[in-house]
């Protein structure tokens, strides 16, 4: 795995001291043996995104929008006709069509999810250097069909509350309303998502937050508690 | 949740600070703290915004809404759109039930059940709309009454609900699909309106607040769009504005709409 683009002396170190104990480990597995993907421990903080202010923010926007986008291309794969992920890993397909409902979404959201990490990377590359993406291990291949879609939506609604919990990290309002922007689109996504598992599963899912949830007004999650629940996705190798 | 009214927020702290408290256990303990500082006196533990900014927001582009700052203006604007918003959908769910336009939305969702003809929509697709509807009207009422509290609690002044009160430009056909269809326009406004309205505020606590309401208000429109077979969206609109400029695709990113222009457009809803 690429180091990440350290900005900080203190994260460059605490993530080096890291990678070093996860390739002994490896290393002392079996010289031989294929590399083995290691979710990231201990859970990464807002501390180790690289850079300050705006960018800091921008570049945990982008590892999110990476980790969103490399999960519905894995989810497409399991779902339809099957691939081989980033880390080499076989995903035998489920065999369903474009016309089933949630893979007509997965796609089409999966396509969009992309194009935000596409513009966060070369916006931050205007004025700083973009955080280097990681690799995902989501274990798809065993997931059926609900728990793909359930993990979908699980994506998806903390993708919500994580922009909405990282407005008070901003420096400045220059991208206030361009993460709102794409935040937005991925509160809808989550709206359907709850629709569509609702229309194939017969969930009663609240495709929004009720009045008697937080007076309907969806809820923010800092920055450190996203990544930490969204670390054992993260893996190193 | 019964919120508590403005009398006892001003003369009780025990009272006051359950509502901080409260919203503290939403993640918008800051913002809830901030809606009582003293009339002027904007800060917060991420400080008030001084790096000067590309696009200045003046107090004029809220011109006609009350408030003693820019912050509490622009609370009272998105508090006008969800009296607005509240209203119509009362009035929708009324319609829908086959229950008088003007009766109050009742304490006890139980009242209401489908009255109209599914449309184009099937019966299934007519009940589950209905439920969105029914959810959705508790909901504005809920954002309003958050936005008149909070707005009180902080010593402000907030907006009232038109006398006259408010109408469908053109009142939909009693079938589910038209009700849903005349409500969408203003759950995409409200996205657009907030969107636009966001970086006037000058504490990001606030904006994190606004942000909480705008995000379920994408979702309020995703979900009728749903039901009623159209994308996803976001999808373009006259007028709408971009934010970033020469973006990907239709649908990646919310349009936003400027406040005067937001204003302006609520006329049409007047009675």
């Amino acid at each position: 795995m690429k180091p990440l683009e350290m900005q900080s002396t203190s994260s460059r170190r605490r993530f080096l001291s890291r990678s070093a104990l996860i390739a002994a480990g490896v290393g002392i597995a079996g010289l031989a043996a294929p590399q083995i993907a290691r979710a990231v421990t201990p859970a990464l903080t807002f501390a180790d995104i690289p850079g300050t202010g705006d960018v800091k923010v921008l570049n945990f926007a982008l590892a999110l929008e990476d980790l969103e986008a490399d999960l519905y291309q894995q989810a497409l794969m399991r779902l339809t006709s099957g691939g081989t992920n980033a880390l080499g890993t076989a995903i035998t397909g489920l065999g369903l069509r474009d016309r089933d409902i949630d893979v007509k979404y997965v796609s089409e959201f999966g396509v969009i999810e992309q194009q935000h990490r596409d513009f966060l990377r070369s916006e931050i590359r205007k004025v700083a250097t973009p955080i280097t993406p990681f690799k995902y291990n989501f274990n798809i291949q065993n997931l059926n069909r609900k728990q793909v879609d359930d993990l979908i939506f699980t994506a998806e609604k903390t993708g919500v509350a994580a922009y909405l919990g990282a407005i008070p990290s901003l420096a400045t309002r220059k991208y206030l309303r361009t993460a709102g922007a794409i935040q937005g689109t991925e509160a809808r996504h989550t709206a359907v998502i709850a629709a569509v598992l609702n229309q194939l599963f017969r969930e009663g899912q609240p495709v929004a937050p009720l009045a008697a949830q937080n007076n309907g007004i969806d809820q923010p999650m800092t920055p450190d508690a996203v990544l930490a629940a969204v670390s054992p996705f993260i893996v190193t190798s | 949740m019964q919120l508590p009214d403005f009398e006892t927020l001003r003369d009780s702290r025990p009272a006051r600070r359950a509502f901080i408290a409260r919203m503290a256990a939403a993640g918008l303990g800051v913002a809830a703290t901030q809606l009582f500082a003293a009339p002027g006196k904007v800060s917060s533990r991420s400080g008030p915004i001084t790096v000067p900014d590309l696009h200045r927001i003046t107090p004029s582009n809220f011109t006609g809404i009350p408030g003693r700052n820019i912050n509490e203006q622009v609370l009272n604007f998105a508090l006008t759109l969800e009296e607005l918003e509240a209203d119509l959908y009362r009035q929708a769910l009324n319609y829908a039930s086959g229950r008088k336009l003007r009766l109050r939305l009742d304490s006890n969702p139980a009242v209401y059940g489908r009255r109209v003809d599914a449309g184009d929509l099937t019966s299934a697709e007519a009940n589950i709309g209905f439920v969105y509807l029914r959810d959705f009207a508790y909901v504005e009422a809920a954002h309003r009454d958050f936005l008149i509290t909070a707005i009180r609690a902080g010593g402000g002044r907030a907006v009232h609900a038109r006398f006259t009160g408010y109408k469908f430009p053109t009142m939909p056909e009693a079938k589910m699909d038209e009700i849903l269809k005349a409500l969408l326009p203003l759950e995409e406004t409200g996205v657009r309106a907030y969107l636009g309205a966001i970086r006037s505020f000058t504490d990001l606590a606030l904006a994190q607040t606004a942000a909480t309401i705008f995000s379920t208000e994408c979702r309020h429109s995703a979900a009728i769009r749903y039901i009623l077979g159209m994308g996803t969206g976001p999808s373009e609109q006259p007028g709408d504005l971009k934010d970033p400029v020469g973006r990907a695709a239709d649908n990646t990113f919310e349009y936003y709409l400027e406040p005067q222009t937001v204003i302006a457009a609520a006329q049409s809803f007047n009675a």
